[in-house]
């Protein structure tokens, strides 16, 4: 094919990946799309083994019934985690690794979480509606 | 026999004969490894549904039969406290408190209860620790605990909400009833 022909079509080719980035962006206010924070699939299994729907409201989780802390739907767009902490992928990590660090009264329990799992179970929580 | 008499039979032994080949395959698939039972995988969500649903059903109906205290006192609450420490908070945690490691190998995986007070009635919240939960490793704690004992740990739960995770993780100065502390014995409890 000719020269304008092959531009034309990586035009779009790039146009159409800039638009899925811009998405992906914008879906996320922290900027930093799940899968580069860690692999959201183990991030789920976590979250079911932790037990983390038995305090908090988890969309699509029968077991994701709990009123102790705030509900996890969305949480992506929220600006503060805990109160206290701007809402970042670092603050979420922190924060799920040893929250009595963060606010020491808080009924947030220490899990013992590696810095792996840590990140996994953000990278599925930033992917929940 | 007559017309209708034959036509009944052969609905009815196609019935049988149906029912048969269910119950075999059915079979098959149990012999041949089919059900996997292992704690690593979960059901798909309608299944979860529907045992959670069983569950409240039948502990909701049963429960009736229970009459709770009028009201739970705060050495109760301490006592409950005590046995909490003891015997749930390894699976269950605790304000603050994370379940023992290991606890993550289970299925389904044990709750946290800082809530049960919302979910479930005092009678309930009794039922389930005086009968354990069946397929599940919750056990039944009345071949184990009096009846004292187990209100106790109901009246805790119903306390839980107050409970800080600097209040759990200081047993000699929790005092969840506005008196002064009462000096308790080191606990065997779970620590971590």
């Amino acid at each position: 094919m000719g020269v304008r022909a092959s531009w034309n079509i990586n035009l779009r080719i790039g146009m159409a990946l800039a638009a899925s980035g811009i998405a992906a962006a914008c879906g996320n206010p922290n900027r930093v799309p799940a899968h580069a924070l860690g692999d959201s699939r183990k991030g789920a299994q976590w979250v079911e083994r932790e037990a983390c729907g038995s305090c908090h409201l988890i969309p699509s989780k029968t077991a994701g019934i709990g009123v102790v802390g705030p509900p996890l739907g969305g949480v992506a767009r929220r600006a503060i985690i805990a109160g206290v902490l701007p809402n970042t992928p670092a603050n979420m990590v922190r924060w799920l690794r040893s929250p009595q660090a963060v606010l020491p009264r808080t009924a947030m329990p220490d899990m013992g979480l590696t810095e792996q799992q840590a990140k996994d179970i953000a990278a599925y929580l930033y992917t929940l509606d | 026999m007559d017309e209708r008499t034959a036509v009944r039979l052969r609905w009815s032994s196609g019935a049988v004969a149906i029912m048969v080949v269910i119950g075999a395959a059915a079979g098959a698939a149990v012999v041949l490894g089919g059900f996997d039972s292992s704690a690593l995988k979960g059901y798909a969500e309608p299944i979860n549904w529907l045992i959670h649903r069983t569950m409240i059903d039948s502990v909701r109906v049963r429960a009736r039969a229970i009459t709770p205290p009028q009201r739970f006192t705060k050495d109760q609450v301490m006592a409950g406290f005590r046995l909490y420490d003891r015997h749930c908070a390894v699976c269950h945690g605790a304000p603050g408190l994370g379940r023992q490691g290991w606890v993550v190998g289970m299925h389904p995986a044990p709750p946290y209860l800082l809530d049960v007070a919302r979910h479930w009635r005092p009678r309930e919240l009794y039922f389930i620790v005086s009968n354990g939960v069946k397929m599940t490793a919750m056990p039944a704690w009345s071949p184990t605990l009096s009846q004292k004992d187990m209100w106790s740990v109901v009246a805790f739960l119903e306390a839980l909400p107050q409970v800080s995770a600097t209040d759990y993780a200081s047993l000699d100065r929790l005092d969840l009833t506005r008196t002064a502390a009462r000096p308790t014995p080191a606990s065997e409890g779970v620590t971590r």
